[in-house]
């Protein structure tokens, strides 16, 4: 039977994994090998690596890193940040990890989402979008690279991403970042609209009911990030991962 | 020793990690030459069907796959390596390796989900033991083609549903291939690759 997946997004800065607040303020909440092998030991759905700092100084991804966290994780595993051309995607590729995500390149050049697309097949490239509520334009595509909104509308961002040959789309509701009020529900159902493919909605997530809400809402799959690595009201770090029973296989 | 191809296409080192944890040693295949002493090979893959040929063509491994196989050797195709194995894929215009007589076509979005991407319950047609203790075994699946046609001569390991129930898990002799990617599956897939290791180790004759 087909079940919604609850995936973990794990950010990398450093070689360390880090959670960030709506997008600054990251926090050093761990060793990532050893998170990853937790997460890998809890049965993860699926594993999100995030790399904030390769999007925004336009390092190269840290390869060596990502062999060696990959190594123990028997799990599917996407990789973003930093990615700029087919080299470095193939590179990734042949560590172990399947999927990969592009934000700030495809913005630029959508060209290299369908050389992605064609050489690795659509369901291993997603497409990351990052939507950021502002006081007088309404919901902006955000570029955490540059840290900064953009003009571009994101549904035509969207529909580029699409018609480039994404097979999902990651959509990050900046503001809901690192607070667990729960998911962004009406962006949710907007950006599900204007896509063809798959989204999966992060940006919030506190329990499984904001779960279901989000599949409600039209997402096939949810993410997060602070929902797994905090517990309790003061933020004490605490890998965790509900069991298979709960998530309602 | 077993073998995974790489023609500079896919996940592989998920596959030689996962090996490696059930204990058996693996090395990469690239060229003709790194076939002599291979047992077994694992034909892993992710991407287009075209794609995937193109790369085997290259290496110059196409033929030297099929001697393989013809040799008796154990192969095993995951996700796009299962659909390599067949006739034909309808997302592609070459021919495949032939070796399951079988032909891929993309699901249809008014019935299934296409792309499926997720995991999903496998059941076990067959009474070979190919996954392990569990009673309700589950993989990791990523595709949107499907082995539509299966000849007689194929015989059906498992079938996943998406929509309809159709073929995950086939073989014809010494070549199988599954459709979800047991390197990704943790418990159920060090079961699978458990069960693959013994089968690679134990002489037909």
């Amino acid at each position: 039977m087909y079940r919604p997946r609850l995936i973990p997004v794990l950010l990398l800065s450093a070689g360390r994994l880090v959670k960030t607040s709506k997008f600054s303020s990251p926090r050093y909440v761990g060793d990532p090998i050893n998170a990853v092998r937790i997460f890998n030991d809890k049965e993860v759905d699926e594993l999100v690596l995030l790399d904030i700092d390769a999007g925004r100084t336009g390092v190269e991804p840290d390869y060596a890193l990502l062999e060696e966290i990959v190594s123990e994780a028997f799990i599917p595993i996407t990789y973003g940040g930093g990615i700029k051309s087919l080299a470095q995607a193939r590179r990734i590729h042949s560590l172990g990890i399947e999927r990969i995500s592009v934000n700030s390149a495809a913005m630029q050049d959508l060209g290299l989402v369908r050389e992605l697309s064609d050489e690795l097949g659509a369901s291993a490239v997603v497409g990351s979008l990052d939507i950021k509520r502002t006081r007088f334009h309404g919901e902006l595509l955000f570029d955490s690279a540059r840290g900064k909104t953009l003009r571009k509308r994101w549904e035509v961002h969207v529909r580029e991403l699409v018609a480039g040959g994404v097979g999902e789309i990651l959509l990050q509701c900046v503001d809901r970042d690192g607070t667990r009020r729960g998911l962004d529900l009406d962006q949710i159902e907007k950006v599900v609209q204007v896509s063809d493919v798959p989204v999966i909605a992060a940006g919030g997530l506190a329990s499984l009911d904001d779960m279901q809400q989000g599949i409600k809402a039209g997402a096939a799959a949810v993410a997060g990030g602070a929902f797994f690595v905090y517990h309790g009201k003061h933020d004490a770090v605490l890998i965790q991962y509900p069991p298979l029973s709960a998530l309602g296989a | 020793m077993i073998g995974i191809v790489y023609s500079g296409l896919g996940n592989v080192a998920a596959v030689a990690n996962i090996l490696r944890r059930v204990g058996a040693d693996s090395v990469f295949v690239s060229a003709p030459a790194d076939l002599s002493g291979i047992d077994a090979l694992v034909l892993p893959g992710v991407g287009a069907f075209d794609a995937g040929m193109t790369a085997l063509s290259n290496s110059n491994l196409v033929e030297p796959i099929r001697d393989h196989a013809n040799q008796g050797k154990p192969v095993l195709g995951i996700c796009l390596g299962m659909q390599l194995l067949s006739a034909g894929s309808s997302e592609g215009t070459l021919p495949g390796l032939g070796l399951i007589d079988a032909h891929f076509e993309r699901f249809d979005p008014a019935e299934s989900r296409v792309p499926y991407i997720g995991w999903n319950d496998v059941h076990v047609t067959n009474q070979a033991d190919w996954f392990g203790q569990e009673i309700d075994p589950r993989f990791y699946f990523t595709h949107s083609y499907y082995a539509q046609k299966c000849a007689d001569s194929v015989e059906v390991l498992a079938t996943a549903e998406n929509g309809f129930d159709y073929v995950c898990a086939y073989r014809t002799g010494n070549v199988m291939g599954v459709q979800f990617h047991p390197e990704k599956s943790h418990r159920y897939g060090y079961d699978f690759f458990t069960s693959f290791v013994e089968w690679t180790c134990t002489d037909p004759a």
